[in-house]
């Protein structure tokens, strides 16, 4: 069973009963949410990549450990008939890390002698920022209490440094390398996904209410990297926050 | 020392480069006043001294910030360039490099010039200078011309010139150019082409494919090595044998010109390319193992000389200079030469003779004669001078166990000498030196007279007594066993060898010498009673050494 479908178990649990026997009509025609919230899935990718030095072929092999972070979160809606409403959020999610080079750098005298080069490359940006078109079904269970269920496309847009060089500090004999420091390149790429989630909404009044939010949404990404490669990624994921709550 | 039967009497030369760029250099040790001041405070007082000076310039604008950068390696140090101007108009040569920790200086040097007293205003125009450059040159100039002061030095006084500085760049150099701004006469230029290392494929004598590091320079390929530590250059003399002999007796010099060249860095070259690849590999192997900093332990230069006479011209040249078909050299001072060997169809002795640089353990046998030179300087006679051929032998084939897999034929390790090169089978063997006609015990060495007293002819016991260390066995003459320290443990006899040959033999050393230096040398690395004591005790006892 994957988050999604967790997602929906336990609100229909929660709510299900509640909403069908006790659902009231949905006050306001329009809904404003502005969230922050943690992001728990981490998605961690590895890369390798070829050059040529020395006459021979190198490899770098890179980890890039992408744990899970903060993600800001808005978004609305409009409810067009009953209680069905058709909205838009944005979330944005970005991060450093310091990915982790292992290299295999020919000799300069010697064929078939490489040294291993190991090192770590900071500062490793992600940046996701993921448009999500949702249908909502809006609940009322009456009291303070609202709850909106969501789900739909989404829309991921991923900017990410990838490690292009591993720049090696080398003296004679040359028989080891040092790793000095790594020139990273920005690579980005776009997907589709789907998304689904549900926010709990607690009002104080009329207009304002805070809420706590819930939502998954997964895409995997290609991003163009140097040298005409490219490199898949998954990016998004579930992440929950809360945060103010506007109706109209 | 020859690696063959033939001795050389020739001297070495040496090349020493002269300096390009004279004006600065003359002018750098005038006196204050007028001219240079150098700025190297040797203690805070002095640097007190020069603070408020250099902030005067800095304040008046003779002294311009260039660069400012932060210090990677020392934190929160920063250090800033400073170039001089006069009058709005840089002086060439002449900056200040200060060092600063939260704004102090903490240190500062450079190179300023007093009592600049020229009129800055030029005679000719930018664009005369750079149509000046561009005939010169035979080039099209698109870049700016820059007004400069030059200092100039001549006898005791520094006299300074206004220039206009051109750059010009053509298919052979990047000169650096300076008009003279009052009548737009060159008056000085200097080549300003950076080479830099590069790596090439280079195909051996034996066609066996090798990395070689040479330089590149204007899209050709030379063989300088800038990698190592030492210069090593390969200096293809292209058969000219007088010019050979005028350059070994320092009648002439040799050029970048001379060296062995490649348009693709893709080189075809065997005797070039194995001279070259192979005198590094034998620096390598004196680093890596003993921590020897080439020849001299100062990493004195190498030079080889490669196609000293050609093939084609064997039967013209041969009977002139046979020894630049037939033999390799060590000529002193790092000066190697490398006989071209003999044409398709000839044989000396059932064998045939390729280029002398295609055998790793002939390269290694010369330039340790050369590191025979620079410490125990046995004498090439007699005992000593048997040793000295021995310590070259044994030490090419470390070279060879330490470069190649171990095996029988050509890029093989094993215990021949110059099998890559004679063929069939080499010229000496350190395991079955007899198989050469070579004693391998004393009681059957050479007491004559020629080859320096068998030089290359009782060499055969020290030689054989290094095999027997190391791989054990049995003499053939005495019948004596010996248990070696094994193949895998061959360093340990090297450096035993090593060790005893450069640091602890006197010149003039005899066998028995050589048999307790070794030993001493062995006690004192492994201790008494160690493996390599009695492998190194054992065998000099199986050669009939005591």
């Amino acid at each position: 069973m994957g988050p999604a479908a967790l997602i929906l178990l336990v609100l229909t649990l929660l709510f299900g009963n509640a909403a069908s026997a006790r659902a009231q009509s949905w006050p306001a025609r329009v809904h404003v949410s502005v969230n922050g919230a943690y992001q728990a899935t981490s998605n961690d990718f590895s890369d390798r990549f070829e050059f040529e030095r020395n006459l021979e072929t190198g490899s770098t092999d890179v980890t890039y450990p992408v744990k899970g972070g903060f993600v800001f979160d808005a978004g609305g809606g409009f409810r067009f008939w009953k209680n069905l409403a058709a909205g838009v959020a944005v979330s944005y999610f970005t991060r450093d890390d310091a990915a982790s080079t292992t290299s295999s750098v020919p000799h300069p005298f010697f064929f078939d002698q490489p040294r291993q080069v190991t090192g770590d490359a900071t500062g490793v940006n992600r940046a996701e920022t993921a448009v999500h078109v949702q249908a909502m079904y809006l609940v009322n269970p009456g009291g303070h209490l609202r709850l909106i269920l969501s789900g739909g496309p989404s829309f991921f847009d991923v900017e990410q440094d990838l490690v292009s060089e591993v720049v090696v500090t080398e003296t004679y004999p040359f028989d080891t390398a040092a790793f000095g420091s790594a020139k990273k390149t920005k690579a980005k790429g776009s997907a589709a996904a789907f998304n689904v989630g549900a926010d709990v909404i607690w009002m104080f009044g009329k207009t304002v209410g805070v809420g706590g939010l819930v939502r998954y949404s997964r895409a995997t990404v290609d991003l163009d990297a140097p040298d005409n490669r490219t490199v898949t990624v998954d990016a998004g994921g579930l992440y929950a926050g809360g945060g103010l709550r506007l109706l109209f | 020392m020859p690696f063959w039967s033939v001795r050389w009497r020739a001297c070495a030369a040496v090349i020493g480069l002269a300096a390009i760029f004279v004006p600065l250099d003359r002018i750098a040790a005038k006196q204050p006043g007028r001219g240079l001041r150098t700025i190297r405070p040797g203690s805070v007082a002095e640097l007190r001294e020069w603070a408020p000076r250099i902030d005067s310039l800095r304040r008046s604008g003779d002294l311009r910030l260039r660069i400012r950068r932060d210090d990677l390696i020392v934190s929160g140090r920063i250090h800033e360039r400073y170039d001089q101007f006069h009058r709005g108009i840089r002086v060439v040569g002449a900056d200040v490099a200060e060092q600063l920790n939260r704004g102090q200086m903490v240190s500062a040097f450079g190179n300023i010039y007093e009592g600049i007293d020229i009129d800055t205003s030029p005679s000719i125009d930018a664009d005369r200078a750079r149509q000046t450059v561009g005939e010169h040159a035979g080039v099209e100039i698109g870049r700016a011309p820059e007004l400069v002061v030059l200092p100039r030095g001549e006898g005791g006084d520094v006299t300074y010139l206004l220039a206009w500085r051109v750059r010009a760049a053509n298919e052979r150099d990047v000169r650096e150019y300076f008009v003279d701004a009052r009548d737009g006469s060159i008056a000085f230029d200097y080549s300003d082409l950076k080479t830099q290392s590069a790596v090439g494929r280079g195909q051996g004598v034996l066609g066996d494919t090798k990395k070689i590091s040479v330089s590149s320079s204007n899209g050709q390929f030379v063989t300088t090595d800038r990698l190592r530590p030492p210069a090593i250059n390969t200096y293809d003399m292209r058969g000219d044998y007088q010019r050979t002999i005028r350059y070994l007796n320092e009648v002439i010099q040799l050029t970048g010109n001379d060296l062995a060249s490649d348009s693709d860095n893709t080189w075809t070259d065997g005797a070039a390319v194995d001279a070259h690849v192979y005198s590094g590999y034998t620096y390598d192997y004196y680093f890596k193992r003993f921590g020897r900093r080439g020849l001299d332990n100062q990493n004195l230069a190498l030079i080889n000389l490669v196609h000293p006479v050609r093939r084609q011209d064997f039967q013209q040249n041969f009977p002139i200079v046979p020894d630049f078909y037939l033999n390799a050299a060590y000529f002193g001072n790092g000066v190697m030469l490398y006989g071209e060997g003999l044409p398709a169809g000839f044989t000396a002795g059932g064998q045939t003779i390729d280029f002398f640089s295609g055998a790793l353990d002939i390269v290694g046998h010369e330039l340790t004669h050369g590191v025979t030179e620079y410490t125990s300087n046995l004498i090439y006679l007699n005992e000593s001078g048997a040793l000295n051929e021995a310590f070259s032998d044994i030490m090419g084939t470390s070279i060879e166990f330490f470069f190649q897999p171990a095996g029988n034929g050509v890029l093989r390790a094993d215990y021949l000498e110059g099998e890559d090169v004679f063929r069939p089978g080499g010229i000496r063997s350190l395991a079955d030196p007899q198989a050469f006609g070579d004693p391998d015990h004393y009681s059957q060495r050479f007491t004559g007279t020629a080859d320096n007293g068998g030089v290359h002819i009782n060499s055969g016991i020290p030689n054989n007594a290094f095999y027997l260390a190391i791989e054990g066995g049995t003499n053939r003459t005495s019948g004596l066993s010996v248990q070696g320290v094994g193949g895998g443990n061959r360093e340990q006899i090297e450096r035993v060898f090593y060790r005893a040959f450069t640091q602890m033999l006197p010149a003039n050393a005899t066998f028995s010498v050589a048999r307790a230096a070794t030993i001493q040398s062995a006690r004192d690395i492994f201790g008494s009673n160690s493996a390599a004591e009695r492998a190194v005790t054992q065998s000099w006892t199986a050669v009939g050494v005591n």
